[in-house]
């Protein structure tokens, strides 16, 4: 089990996708995103736990993992996987402060909620978006090609497989706990399987801010799905 | 100079390629350290080097990535520390002999210092000494920190290097979409690492050659050091099973010019490189025609520069003047004191950010609290402030040890506030500004304090400037504040001050600072004395006012006053600052069409002035309230509408227009008789059973509301039962029902059934983010709302076939 703790470093400009503002904000908007990206990065306690299992086998409708109980079911997400050797799973959070936040904020300011939801929902992917990278990293230094990262809930991936995959990471000791219907909370979190693979893959490198298109794949993709253009329409946004 | 040094002076060196890649081809197993395993294979470690020698590099390697204490411990190692050192460099030196420079390799160890990470600052600096002592005694040329994620670390580690052995410092980060992982940019990278003694910086891994050029480019824009990259080797192909890198040393040696254009003076390869990348880089670089270094003419000079983990502030006389917040001193607050003695981190946290969002640049911190030590509160409070703001710290602190403390937290550039004319001072203080690289602001004053006259002044501010330049520091990292006294108890004496600045920034040429407040203590409206002070001291030249942020004044004095002083050009600054306050409600007064002010309000969702504005439509031109609400408040009303549906503007701003449109029609409709509007409808809203996101559900609500209808919100995780019974009760004619995920979703359905059971005439409206239109129709929804602006037209049709 590993944790991982680093500053939130998401910038104004990261908040706008997240907030479906695809040119400039008004600037009464401005000031609230200003003020609530200050805020989120006061009260966020965010926090990372990884931890990395080798395969123990696959088939193309799933894989299971050394030492969890965990499944990667379905044949979107089996072929994910396909040629990785490892999989390390992660879990990352705000923290329970941020909840309370919104939940303060909601009934009573749906303008001010609006945003601050959706720029806390920005820190947490941004957070996690730093934790692969970091992980990314490593596992090239290895000699391996990270995948994407993917998620339960995701393609073909069920929700109902949060439960073990929390169990894996002992993700009580950094405060996520998961409903009987599979909502994690604190709301602000997540997670997410990267793959080792060992043959090189085209998703391992990471793409140069300016240049982020959206993947070929777009929803089944994990975390491009946020930011891609099709996301609202497209079809495998529902499969489950 | 060191012969690396000066080597690199004369033409830029070319290092090598990957240890990793080789290292496998070698045998080397998965899963096993690379540095133990050279330790029983030496052999093969000097034919990988051999390979890069041959290939043209001119420096190569230690395979030590991974040789830190911390690290060997993973592999029960940590005792080997010494011996995997010495005979890393000792491999490379038997091959190359003279031939190449030796780089003794340092890499993170995994663990950021605290409050991050698990390990202190010292601990860490304990942990890269013992790998360095080593190195050097193999006979590494230089050591080479490279792959460092977190600027903390690199500073610990540079520290080391510069402390505990002779050799050279390069300084290697690793970027992802311009920053490290930790949100440092390049640009501030520079600062504190030169600032910290490094004397090549750069970056390597993470990206291939095209996406580090703009990071070079921003290190070259900050910094006169020699620059190194080393990006990595780009995607491989597989063939036949093999991973292959066909393409990529052609494209690597395609960017050294472009590189060798930006100043970079050392350039090697990372992550999935191999001595051909190194081959077709030497060809290239031989191919070039042999430039002169640019170096000695277009040597970049910079204003005063300090920094926070994440921002680099400005500072000098082409600069806008910047605010210092003052408010974190507990000698002026007792609220402060309090948090300060009861470790209440977040109400200091809370007065910090307080004071950005009222404009300072930068931020005072004094824990000077009698009966409390220094030398615990100045780290800890650092550690809790800078990870959490983006602007430098000023450390209000005279306690040599207490502020060496702190220095060594502190990760970016800070300015040590104070040191003075006496002895003692000089000789503790300004070595330290030096030793963790921070800027000082010199107090004039000496052991006979504070002199009378502006020349005796200037002659202390002379003497600090000499001495800090003497030790190494350089004019722009050494400021000056001119001190005033309180205007009650010689009045004649400020001006004594202002001269001083004068005479500094004149004949001195270093930034000068000014804690204001004192001007006016002991006196009322101390605002007013503060800003007089403040813009006589600006004529004079100064760059920066330690503050009250509070007093909105200082801003706007800050800004007039650089505008008139000739440092705002074209007053951009002025312009934007004095824009930020709310347009002047002229406008509604002498308008021809007072209703138009009103629709302009509605549209920008101002609240405050819009009831005024009715009062007066109201009362002085006599119009009436259906009339205001027909003409007035419905256009808007329909116009931002018809803008969201476009696109035009966004969510938020919708919301903003309809509360204020809410206010209008509320005020308005209390003129009128009670029964002039009928409800529009009932709506009985919730969040699904099981489902815990309510902020979809609450924009929905808003958003109804506001045009008119009567909502009836039962929060979220509702049951089923409660919403067939609140709709029976109410008599309402829709259900909402909302939804975030695929588990809950489905409880949709189970609302659908009973009303339908029931007979009920209540319509059933879904949304939510996994929620779609087929969705609706196959659990037999009446309608289904994409968004909350939808909503609004779906009800509308809803009620209307009823
Ligand atoms: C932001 C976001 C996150 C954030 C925050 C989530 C949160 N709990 O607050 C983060 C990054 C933390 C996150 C995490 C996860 N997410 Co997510 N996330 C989203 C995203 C992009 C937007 C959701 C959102 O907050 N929108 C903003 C609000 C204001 O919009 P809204 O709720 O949709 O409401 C609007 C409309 O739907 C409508 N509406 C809402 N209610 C109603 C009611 C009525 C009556 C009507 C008419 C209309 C209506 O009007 C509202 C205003 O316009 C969606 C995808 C998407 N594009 O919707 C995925 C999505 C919800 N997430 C998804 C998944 C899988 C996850 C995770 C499970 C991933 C993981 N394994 O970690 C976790 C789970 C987190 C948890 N707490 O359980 C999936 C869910 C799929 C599924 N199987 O259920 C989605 C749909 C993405 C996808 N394309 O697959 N997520």
């Amino acid at each position: 089990m590993n944790f991982f703790k680093v500053p939130l470093t998401l910038t104004f400009q990261e908040v706008l996708p997240f907030l479906k503002m695809n040119k400039e904000p008004s600037p009464q908007e401005k000031k609230l995103i200003e003020h609530y990206l200050m805020e989120i990065k006061q009260k966020a306690q965010p926090i990372g736990v990884w931890k990395t299992f080798p395969v123990k086998y696959w088939s193309p409708e799933k894989i299971s993992l050394e030492g969890s109980p965990l499944l990667l079911e379905g044949k979107n997400t089996a072929q994910h996987f396909q040629t990785c050797e490892q999989i390390t799973l992660l879990a990352t959070t705000l923290g329970a402060e941020i909840d309370c936040l919104l939940a303060h904020l909601s009934p009573r300011n749906p303008a001010h909620a609006l945003i601050a939801d959706g720029v806390a929902s920005t820190a947490i992917e941004s957070f996690t978006e730093q934790l692969d990278c970091y992980l990314s990293t490593q596992i090239r230094r290895k000699g391996y090609f990270p995948t994407a990262r993917f998620s339960p809930g995701y393609g073909d991936w069920a929700l109902n497989w949060q439960k073990e995959f929390l169990i894996s990471l002992d993700s009580k000791k950094i405060g996520i706990a998961t409903t009987p219907y599979f909502l994690l909370q604190p709301c602000k979190s997540v997670t997410a399987a990267l793959g080792w693979s060992n043959i090189p893959l085209e998703r391992s490198y990471t793409a140069p801010s300016s240049t982020k298109k959206p993947a070929k794949k777009p929803c089944c993709s994990a975390h491009t799905c946020h930011y891609c253009q099709l996301a609202s329409s497209c079809p495998d946004r529902f499969k489950y | 100079m060191s012969k690396f040094l000066s080597s690199l002076q004369e033409k830029a060196l070319l290092g090598d390629g990957a240890l990793g890649t080789m290292l496998t081809q070698a045998g080397l197993p998965p899963g096993e350290s690379p540095e133990l395993w050279m330790l029983a294979h030496p052999e093969k470690l000097k034919i990988i080097h051999q390979a890069y020698l041959k290939a043209g590099a001119q420096v190569i390697q230690t395979n030590t990535f991974g040789a830190n204490r911390l690290k060997l411990q993973e592999y029960q190692a940590s005792s080997q520390v010494q011996a995997i050192n010495l005979t890393a460099a000792r491999l490379v030196r038997e091959v190359v002999g003279r031939k190449a420079f030796i780089s003794g390799i340092v890499g993170p160890t995994g663990h950021f210092p605290a409050p991050l990470g698990e390990y202190t600052w010292g601990q860490l600096v304990e942990v890269f000494r013992e790998q360095m002592e080593a190195l050097q005694k193999g006979g590494a040329d230089f050591i080479f920190l490279e792959t460092f994620s977190d600027l903390g670390e690199v500073r610990a580690a540079l520290y080391a290097a510069k402390n505990f052995t002779t050799l050279p410092v390069a300084c290697s980060l690793t970027f992802t979409q311009g920053r490290t992982l930790t949100g440092t940019s390049p640009e501030t990278a520079a600062v504190v690492l030169e600032a910290m003694g490094a004397d090549l910086i750069g970056a390597n891994c993470s990206t291939g050659p095209q996406e580090l050029l703009p990071i070079i480019e921003a290190y070259s824009k900050a910094t006169n050091l020699p620059l190194l990259v080393e990006p990595n080797a780009g995607m491989p192909e597989l063939i036949d099973g093999k991973t292959v890198y066909r393409e990529t040393p052609a494209m690597m040696a395609s960017f050294i010019e472009d590189f060798l254009q930006l100043g970079v003076k050392f350039m090697g390869a990372c992550c999935g490189s191999t001595p051909e990348h190194i081959l077709a880089m030497k060809e290239k670089l031989n191919s070039l025609p042999t430039a002169k270094p640019k170096n000695a003419c277009t040597k970049k000079s910079f204003p005063t520069r300090l920094a926070s983990r994440t921002k680099v502030i400005t500072m000098g006389t082409n600069e806008l003047p910047r605010l210092i917040g003052e408010r974190i001193n507990p000698t002026a607050r007792k609220s402060i004191a309090q948090a300060f003695r009861e470790n209440k981190w977040d109400l200091i946290l809370q007065e910090a950010f307080e004071q950005i969002e009222k404009g300072a640049d930068l931020l005072d911190l004094n824990v000077g609290l009698p009966g409390s030590n220094e030398g615990d509160l100045l780290p800890e409070g650092i550690r809790q402030l800078q990870m959490a703001l983006d602007i430098p710290l000023v450390l209000d602190c005279t306690d040599p040890i207490a502020l060496e403390k702190g220095l060594q937290e502190y990760q970016g550039k800070a300015l040590i506030n104070s040191v003075n004319g006496e002895e003692k001072s000089l000789t503790t203080i300004l070595p330290l500004a030096k030793k963790y690289g921070a800027a000082v602001l010199g107090l004039t004053l000496d052991e006979k304090g504070i002199p009378a006259k502006a020349a005796d002044r200037f002659k202390i501010a002379e003497k600090i400037v000499k001495r800090g330049l003497e030790i190494g520091l350089v004019k722009e990292d050494i400021l000056m504040d001119c001190l005033v006294l309180t205007a009650a108890t010689d009045s004649t004496l400020c001006l004594e001050t202002i001269k001083t600045i004068y005479l500094v920034k004149k004949h001195l040429g270093v930034s000068c600072i000014l804690g204001l407040s004192n001007v006016s203590h002991g006196l009322p409206q101390r605002s007013w004395l503060n800003n007089a002070f403040l813009a006589l001291a600006l004529g004079a030249g100064l760059d920066a006012a330690i503050a009250n942020p509070h007093d909105s004044r200082i801003s706007e004095t800050l800004a007039a006053g650089a505008l008139l002083s000739g440092r705002d050009p074209g007053a951009r600054n002025y312009l934007q600052v004095a824009g930020k306050t709310p347009p002047a409600s002229t406008k509604s007064t002498d308008h021809t069409n007072p209703l138009s002010t009103l629709h302009t309000y509605i549209l920008q969702g101002q609240k405050e002035p819009i009831i005024s504005l009715l009062e007066e439509l109201l009362t002085t031109t006599d119009t009436d309230p259906l009339t205001i609400i027909k003409q007035g408040v419905i256009p808007p009303l329909e116009k931002i509408g018809d803008l969201f549906a476009a696109g035009e503007i966004f969510l938020p701003q919708l919301l903003l227009t309809s509360e204020a449109a809410k206010i209008a029609f509320s005020y308005l409709q209390k003129q009128l008789p009670a029964a002039t509007f009928a409800n529009k409808g009932t709506i009985v809203l919730g969040t699904v059973k099981g489902d815990i996101h309510d902020i979809g559900k609450n924009i929905v609500k808003a958003l109804l509301e506001n045009h008119g209808y009567k909502i009836i919100d039962l929060g979220k995780n509702v049951p089923t039962s409660s919403f067939i019974q609140t709709a029976k009760k109410e008599k309402a004619q829709i259900i909402g029902l909302s939804a975030l995920m695929t588990t809950t979703m489905v409880e949709m359905e189970k609302v659908i059934q009973e009303v339908k059971k029931e007979k009920l005439t209540v319509k059933v409206l879904v949304g939510g983010a996994v929620v779609t239109a087929d969705y609706a129709r196959q659990i037999g929804a009446d309608g289904y709302g994409k968004d909350a602006g939808e909503t609004i037209k779906v009800v509308e049709k809803l009620l209307a076939s009823d």
